[in-house]
């Protein structure tokens, strides 16, 4: 795996696009799977009982909220299957991958900012353990944020100089 | 951009076609294209003694400043 290419075809990038293609597939079945199952499943009584038992308004809304969480998150993994192409057809530093990257970015600002949220209505209503592992979800997608933007700058950059340079006779 | 790359022109004077030229100076014609249509960002001083020895001129022939 060390070995092998970082860009081009039968590389890295193109090994990451096919799994990044799978989880898009899974992710889109999983988003249509849950509220079905979940359907199923209430159908037993006794489910729903328990289910009423612990499912209380704010953790309702939290649960709500994480599961749309997962319309940008494929999002996400479509902007990065668009970005590893790229990588595949060995032409990184062109302007699109800056958008690609600084798309990313927003979608995980708003994944952060979601699960912030979720963590503040969980930790207000005394649910401690969820709510510190939403924080720290949410913190980490905010790094994501933070990261992301930064590299679509870079990779901004990096395609305005190659333009310049591939300009210069 | 107020730089303006005349290269047809001389190339019209000189009675020398762009492959000829690409061929004298070793670019492609593809970046000669570039020049020759004012696409170019900029021009190495080593690409344009090539092309003056190439025509027999100076930059200035090549070259001309039309003001804003």
């Amino acid at each position: 795996m060390i070995f092998m290419k970082v860009t081009g075809n039968k590389s890295m990038s193109s090994f990451i696009k096919i799994i990044l293609q799978i989880l898009f597939v899974l992710g889109i079945i999983s988003l249509f799977a849950i509220p079905i199952y979940l359907y199923m499943i209430t159908t037993d009584s006794g489910i729903v009982l328990s289910l009423l038992g612990i499912c209380t308004f704010p953790v309702m809304v939290s649960f709500l909220i994480i599961y749309f969480t997962a319309i940008p998150g494929i999002a996400l993994i479509y902007q990065f299957i668009k970005l590893f192409d790229a990588l595949k057809k060995n032409n990184p530093f062109v302007i699109e991958n800056a958008i690609y990257l600084k798309r990313s970015s927003i979608i995980g600002g708003i994944i952060s900012i979601s699960y912030f949220i979720v963590a503040i209505i969980l930790l207000s209503n005394s649910i401690f353990l969820y709510g510190l592992c939403t924080l720290l979800i949410g913190i980490i997608f905010l790094v994501f944020t933070i990261g992301t933007y930064i590299l679509s700058k870079i990779f901004k950059q990096a395609a305005e100089y190659k333009e310049e340079n591939e300009l210069t006779i | 951009m107020a730089i303006i790359v005349n290269l047809d022109v001389m190339l019209a004077k000189r009675k020398m076609p762009l492959n000829e030229l690409a061929d004298k100076v070793d670019i492609t014609i593809s970046n000669l294209s570039i020049l020759k249509n004012n696409k170019g960002r900029a021009i190495r001083f080593s690409t344009l003694d090539k092309i003056c020895n190439a025509l027999d001129c100076t930059p200035g022939d090549i070259l001309e400043f039309v003001k804003d």
